[in-house]
């Protein structure tokens, strides 16, 4: 049975998918999912809502960079979580010794509609909450 | 080291000890989040700035662990309470290994 220059392009072609396939599965999805990203800093303690501002804008035309303010007064640490996007946890941020005023801002990509979450843990162990709805029209993370 | 990486470092033109700064920082970065794919299907690998970290004199202002979440070209801005004269000493972690570090002396007035 001799090759063909037919069966060629089809080994070719299915040899291609294969290296296509892979790579669009894992945009799908991520290692860590939102909720572990969330249970890896809060661990077992209660969360609780208020104490913590998240300011970043109701609508973002552009996903591609999202202005965001993360003002947690006292906090030790806090860590930013998209859900919606492919890799959930955006930036975790250690305040040190010499940060009086816990208050940062960053730009961040979103990938679809999605309600952004902001998690501060205290000096005494306890965490605070806080979570706004961002629409976003153009995704930033393909 | 990426090509084209530079950062900028904003502080204000006079400071005086107790003042509390506000301190924006950027570098340019692609930021390749690795969920890129290109023309061919194949993903683009990862390959980003992966922590920032701010220090007065040695200790810690912030620091932080950034992840693909975080725009081209980061840009991080944080509050800094100024205890007297000394060096805001700040580092940008890539993953290709580099570290592009960046030292500004504050000139009390």
């Amino acid at each position: 049975m001799s090759v063909t220059r037919r069966d060629a392009m089809r080994v070719g072609a299915g040899a291609l998918a294969g290296f296509a396939m892979p790579a669009r599965a894992q945009h799908a999805q991520s290692e860590i999912t939102p909720e572990q990203a969330i249970a890896a800093f809060v661990g077992d303690g209660p969360v609780s809502d208020g104490g913590v501002t998240l300011t970043l804008p109701d609508l973002a035309e552009d996903g591609y960079r999202v202005a965001v303010e993360i003002d947690a007064p006292g906090a030790a640490e806090v860590v930013l979580i998209a859900p919606g996007n492919p890799v959930p946890q955006v930036l975790a941020v250690t305040f040190g010794p010499m940060a009086v005023v816990q208050r940062v801002s960053t730009r961040m990509r979103l990938d679809q509609t999605q309600e952004v979450l902001a998690l501060a843990r205290m000096p005494d162990g306890r965490v605070r909450r806080a979570t706004r709805q961002v629409d976003v029209v153009v995704g930033g993370c393909a | 080291m990426a090509d084209g990486v530079k950062p900028r470092i904003k502080l204000p033109k006079t400071i005086s000890a107790g003042d509390t700064i506000t301190v924006k920082t950027l570098i340019t970065h692609r930021m390749e989040s690795g969920q890129r794919v290109n023309a061919l299907g194949l993903r683009v690998p990862r390959s980003i700035i992966h922590r920032f970290h701010c220090a007065f004199e040695g200790e810690t202002v912030v620091d932080m662990a950034v992840g693909p979440g975080v725009s081209t070209n980061p840009f991080f801005e944080f509050q800094f309470r100024v205890p007297g004269p000394g060096g805001l000493v700040f580092s940008w972690y890539d993953d290709d290994g580099a570290i592009y570090t960046e030292r500004r002396d504050i000139a009390l007035s």
